[in-house]
């Protein structure tokens, strides 16, 4: 298993367990973490109370928790197998995660005034399994080449 | 290598087409949002009781069968939905029909400014209007400790509220007040809560903002004891 899958697949784990974290405690299984004590990051029940935390009935959270769940299983299968169509799922989940991401943080930036650090340990956690997507997607492009 | 070219451009496209489906699903929050400026008028709630339902620190009957006691914190963003959301729904369920008083407690923790509006909204019931003060409060909520609270605005949301300044400004600078509402701080963290809101029906607690069908679901249960 190379570097980027390994770094891939515990990104998405992290993700994975961030998210139905976060998840959880919007359906209130979980009692809620962050506030004061995380100092300019501690605008997490701000952040999750806003408008921006779902998207009409589903929450953020709950597809966060399935865009992290495609990207591990995908690097995990991609890892066992090396199977082009894993490694484009993977890549694909990643990119598009991506995006979706980095237009999160600039609404916290932006249109919240509030960080929330939980959610953003979340944001980098599918940016750096994008990263090892793409960094996975350039090897398997360099041993297609050879 | 084909199937990864098309698989970089489909990513491109779903998480572009992600980010419009967020953007259309969350157009900018039409409801007036009280300005952080000089010139700040502040935002009427949505609740106006009606005479004689809003008293002491309570909306509804004295006397109505069931008392649901509400602890929050002024800058608390989740108090402001249940405030301005889920408490008109009660209002107009139970309240009007005087089979619910809501008793509202204090715990504030989130900061200075949820100190400084709870002790306006202390010297508020002294002149017997908490329940228009505190309305008024979540009505003009703007992020934590940046200023929404701030003594100049707070003066400006009491004045909105009817409040008598002369009389609130001497009440707001009594250090007794202020420890009333660090004592009732104190209470909530004896009773065990750890967040806001909190809901206390009886025996039930809970933190947050139950669904509306449960939260009918206990009080008609308590109606029928």
């Amino acid at each position: 298993m190379s570097r980027a899958h390994r770094i891939g697949i515990a990104a998405s784990v992290v993700g994975v367990l961030i998210s139905a974290f976060i998840l959880g405690e919007k359906i209130g299984i979980f009692p809620e973490v962050c506030g004061p004590a995380w100092g300019p990051f501690g605008g997490c029940k701000t952040v999750e109370a806003s408008q921006w935390s779902s998207i009409g009935p589903i929450p953020i959270a709950a597809i966060g928790l399935v865009g992290s769940l495609v990207l591990l299983v995908a690097a995990y299968v991609h890892a066992r197998t090396k199977r082009e169509e894993a490694l484009a799922i993977w890549l694909l989940a990643g990119i598009a995660g991506s995006a979706i991401e980095i237009a999160l943080i600039l609404i916290q930036a932006l249109f919240i005034g509030e960080w929330c650090g939980k959610c953003l340990l979340y944001g980098a956690t599918v940016l750096i399994g994008a990263a090892a997507a793409i960094s996975a997607s350039l090897s398997y492009a360099r041993s297609t080449r050879a | 290598m084909e199937l990864i070219r098309r698989a970089v451009l489909m990513g491109l496209v779903v998480g572009a087409v992600g980010v419009v489906v967020l953007f259309l699903s969350n157009p900018f929050d039409s409801k007036p949002t009280p300005s952080m400026s000089g010139d700040f008028t502040p935002v009427a709630p949505t609740l106006i009781p009606a005479d004689g339902l809003a008293t002491d620190h309570g909306l509804g009957a004295v006397d109505a069968p069931v008392v649901l006691t509400v602890w929050t914190d002024y800058q608390c963003p989740i108090c402001g939905a249940w405030a301005n959301g889920a408490e008109p729904s009660l209002y107009e369920r139970y309240v009007t029909e005087g089979k619910l008083r809501i008793e509202h407690r204090h715990y504030s923790f989130l900061g200075e400014e949820s100190f400084t509006a709870a002790v306006g909204a202390e010297c508020a019931a002294d002149q017997d209007l908490f329940w228009d003060f505190h309305s008024y409060l979540y009505a003009n909520q703007s992020g934590e400790n940046e200023g929404a609270f701030s003594a100049e605005r707070l003066r400006k949301i009491a004045g909105a509220a009817g409040v008598d300044l002369t009389a609130w400004d001497s009440c707001i600078a009594d250090p007794a007040i202020r420890a009333e509402v660090e004592a009732d701080a104190e209470e909530a963290k004896s009773l065990g809560i750890t967040g806001t809101p909190t809901l206390v029906l009886g025996d039930w607690m809970e933190s947050g903002i139950p669904a509306p069908e449960d939260l009918y679901a206990r009080i008609d249960a308590a109606l029928k004891k």
